[in-house]
């Protein structure tokens, strides 16, 4: 009783090497990782990265700290009336601005998308757009609508709304884009037209996503709101920023202290939203590695069967799903009423727009000098070593803060402490690093190591929870302990999304340590702010003319590697 | 035939709540006999396979396997033993990511300390020992291949090189074939089973079959709602009869059962999966 497949050519094995061959794709790896390897060591030295400094400067931070205690709430010209205010005009600007977002997204995600898009020419110019409204920062979109309209929500609104595209666009896209191709088949197989035929297969697989995704988009923007009231784009930034310009640490710490609370509720909702709208499809727990999806279909439907029902029935899911829509509008409807937004003059101001984006063009490259590749050198430096050395520790902590590895208590401690962490907003992370270790890009780089951590550390251990449970245990019964069990099953389906968050994060970090500047933790930002203040608006222009190209060369890069390791 | 069992159970009962997956279930396993265990979806045979490697713990009663008492065994004695059972799923279970090799390869995780990541971090001897059981199920050229660009049945190959790599004593296969084509099936049944008696290893195997069971199995053992109905040699008996056998236990399944009276969401079951089984035949 032998066998009788014989593909191998006898022999072959003796021949055969054992270890992987050299592929063009190895190679280019191989070639990204050197290359990493290099510039993180290069902005080490550059940076003068080292934990010995923070501790000296932590006395210093803790006199800081000290002098912002206990937190007022309120002081002699700003009432605590006054503060809920401004807050309640900034949750309105995120929310507003989110609104816009997403309205303008989801007509962009399904031109973008490949199985949607009228026209490949379509989609590219589509997803340039998206790209664009990612690459120019929500603060320079702020100013130069500060500039058309004048100081108020709107600014704040517009930037939030316009920048949040360049998020939603593309993940709405690759969203759409992820759609099962067989349903679609089938639809259009039936005879269905090509719009008949999204709407019928593509729109309810996008659908969840694209109302979860802006949800979690508004999670961002509040925090940005708060940055953007520093420029004068409305709500209780521009407040924060009186309080520390003169020096009243303690209401300065108050209002953060509101925002960081307002910002963990909001969080918290919006995850609970989310996962009433995605649902808990996938079974996550490591234990369970054979499916019973067999019993669980059986008890499902259990409604009585009514033959002259036509419409379903309000179980509590659908109630509660039906509910969300209404709850959408009525939001919305108070954050409009709240913003108080002055449509007409919106409506009569696109001279005044053009006019403010003019100003920037052509940019001015010369004039600064020096001071503009140094700083952007300094940011990207700063971005880097806050990507490498933040993202190693969140690697860490992401072990702890996926359901299927750690132990439950851990893992909620873990994930609640990165909530609160996520919660601070960067700048004032900054600040504080400022004052313990003085001003400089190694502020810049502890405070993004601080944000890349709450932030990284999130994303990647969603990513190791999406592991498959059926090879674990697979592996599980060949004997393998738990620590190789994890690194044999689940570290490998992770790694591609884990290295394209940790490119994302280089992104996301580089356009933050542009703004770090403004208070002191050096890069760019300092001269942004300097040109934003002397309305040296062509040398700006040259700024975001050159974060522009940076973050499109980041971008292609990510992109890359995330298809190699695909 | 050899007389020592390797796996012995004796009035092993298991109940997940209300359910009773195993009902007093007796049964002695010698070193390299191959065992096909038959019986309709929803009968115990998975179960019994996971109270064999220390997956499931069972609720009462007795079980030896190669001189572990599983019931009792702690964690590093279950992992212990586990490394001497291989197991084979219905839906291969391969770390799709990873290169066919480096799959195999796992298999050792219980042979080497410390986690693994990548080719290279195995030893060469065990690349070369990876490498020539790749080759025995005929996928040497796939070494390199990622195991989720497989075709099923090069996916279960690929899972069984994966058993072999732990140098079993017991494999255990949980309807291996069950997601294969007819001509595939045979041909990954034929390869299973003899690397298993060129390596005199003991075989337990779920099969819904008859014919698959009767060309391989020296024993099959029947199961309906946990418990053992069926315990013969196929060599004795000819195929004709088992399928007559298992037939006869199939009907008396589809009939309504004073026990459970006849609940509704099992009706239909049996009857599906007595067609596909007859499908199968
Ligand atoms: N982990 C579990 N939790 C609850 N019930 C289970 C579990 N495993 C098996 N069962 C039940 O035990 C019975 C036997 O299941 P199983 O051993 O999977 O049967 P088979 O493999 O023969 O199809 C079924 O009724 C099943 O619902
Ligand atoms: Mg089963």
């Amino acid at each position: 009783m032998t066998t009788t497949l014989t593909e191998t050519p006898a022999g072959a094995v003796t021949q055969q090497r054992v270890r992987p061959p050299i592929t063009r794709l190895g190679v280019g790896l191989g070639i990204l990782a050197v290359g990493a390897l290099v510039l993180i060591v290069v902005s080490w030295r550059a940076t003068g990265f080292g934990v010995g400094v923070l501790f000296s400067g932590l006395g210093e931070m803790w006199t800081f700290l000290r002098s912002t205690l206990p937190p007022h709430f309120s002081s002699a010209d700003y009432s605590l009336g006054h503060m809920l205010g401004d807050v309640a005009s900034t949750v309105s600007m995120a929310v507003l601005g989110t609104a816009l977002a997403m309205v303008l997204s989801i007509p962009l995600g399904f031109l973008a998308a490949r199985n949607t898009t009228p026209h490949p020419v379509v989609r590219a110019v589509a997803r340039t757009i998206v790209t664009a409204c990612r690459a120019v920062p929500d603060i320079i979109f702020a100013l130069i609508f500060r500039d058309a309209l004048g100081i108020g929500v709107l600014p704040g609104i517009l930037a939030l709304g316009l920048h949040s595209i360049g998020m939603l666009g593309r993940l709405y896209g690759d969203g759409i884009e992820q759609a099962p191709p067989g349903p679609r088949q089938a639809v259009m197989a039936s005879g269905a037209g090509r719009l008949q035929t999204i709407c019928a297969s593509t729109v309810p697989f996008a659908s969840p996503q694209i109302l979860s995704n802006a949800l979690y988009r508004l999670d961002i923007n509040l925090r940005s709101s708060v940055v953007l009231g520093f420029v004068g784009a409305g709500g209780i930034g521009f407040t924060l920023q009186a309080a520390m310009n003169t020096l009243q640490f303690q209401l300065a710490i108050g209002i953060v202290l509101v925002m960081t609370v307002l910002i963990l509720i909001m969080e918290l909702l919006s995850a609970l939203l989310r996962s009433a709208l995605i649902g808990n499809d996938t079974v996550r727990t490591g234990r369970r590695w054979i499916s019973f999806r067999k019993q669980s279909r059986s008890r499902g439907n259990t409604m009585p069967f009514d033959p002259g029902r036509v419409r379903p029935h309000w179980t509590g899911a659908r109630v509660g799903k039906a509910s969300i829509p209404y709850l959408v509008l009525v939001v919305l409807g108070l954050a409009w009423w709240d913003a108080q937004v002055p449509v007409s003059e919106l409506l009569s101001s696109p001279g005044a727009i053009a006019h403010a984006v003019t100003q920037y063009f052509p940019p001015d490259f010369t004039t600064a000098g020096s001071l503009l590749r140094q700083g952007m050198w300094q940011s990207f430096v700063t971005a880097v070593m806050g990507t490498f050395v933040g993202g190693l520790i969140a690697l860490v902590i992401s072990f702890f803060a996926a359901r299927n590895i750690a132990n439950s208590w851990v893992y909620r401690v873990v994930r609640v402490l990165l909530v609160i962490g996520r919660s601070i907003p960067e700048l004032i992370v900054a600040i504080m690093f400022v004052v313990a270790v003085g001003p400089g890009v190694l502020a810049g780089v502890f405070a993004l190591i601080v944000g890349t951590i709450a932030f990284l550390a999130k994303l990647m251990s969603d990513n190791l929870e999406e592991a498959n449970p059926g090879p674990r245990g697979a592996i599980r019964s060949t004997g393998a302990g738990a620590g190789q069990e994890v690194v044999a099953a689940v570290v490998p389906p992770a790694l591609p999304g884990i290295v394209g968050n940790l490119l994302y994060m280089l992104d996301v970090n580089f356009r933050a340590s542009a703004l770090l500047g403004i208070v002191g933790a050096g890069g760019i930002g300092f001269l942004l702010a300097q040109t934003v203040q002397t309305f040296d608006y062509r040398t700006t222009g040259a700024i975001v003319t050159t974060t522009f190209v940076i973050v499109l060369l980041i971008e292609q890069l990510s992109n890359w590697a995330r298809r190699a390791l695909n | 035939m050899t007389t020592t069992p390797v796996i012995s159970l004796r009035h092993v009962s298991k109940s997940f709540g209300a359910t009773q997956a195993l009902d007093n279930v007796s049964l002695e396993v010698s070193a390299g006999q191959m065992v096909a265990l038959l019986g309709l979806s929803g009968s115990g045979k998975s179960t019994l396979l996971r109270t064999i490697n220390g997956l499931h713990r069972p609720t009462s009663g007795e079980i030896r396997v190669l001189g572990t008492d599983v019931a009792a065994a702690r964690r590093s004695e279950l992992r212990m033993l586990r490394r001497q059972v291989g197991f084979v799923f219905q839906q291969f279970e391969l770390v799709g990511r990873l290169t066919a090799l480096e799959n195999v390869l796992s298999g050792a995780l219980g042979r080497v300390r410390g986690p693994r990541l990548g080719t290279m971090s195995y030893p060469l001897a065990l690349r070369k020992e990876a490498l020539a059981r790749l080759e025995r199920v005929g996928l040497a050229d796939r070494a390199f291949q990622r195991a989720g660009t497989l075709s099923g049945g090069q996916q279960q190959r690929v899972a069984i090189a994966r058993a072999m790599m732990q140098q079993p004593q017991i494999l255990l296969a949980d309807e291996p074939v069950a997601s294969l084509d007819p001509e595939t099936s045979d041909q990954v049944m034929d390869l299973m089973f003899s690397i298993c008696q060129e390596q005199n290893i003991t075989v337990v195997v779920c099969l819904h079959q008859v014919d698959l069971a009767m060309k391989w199995a020296e024993r099959i053992i029947g199961l309906r709602e946990g418990k053992l109905v069926l315990d013969v040699e196929s060599a004795a008996v000819d195929k004709t009869q088992v399928m007559d056998t298992y037939r006869r236990v199939l009907d008396e399944a589809s009939e309504p059962d004073p026990a459970t009276g006849g609940e509704a969401p099992r009706d239909a079951e049996p009857v599906s999966t007595y067609s596909s089984a007859r499908q199968a035949i």
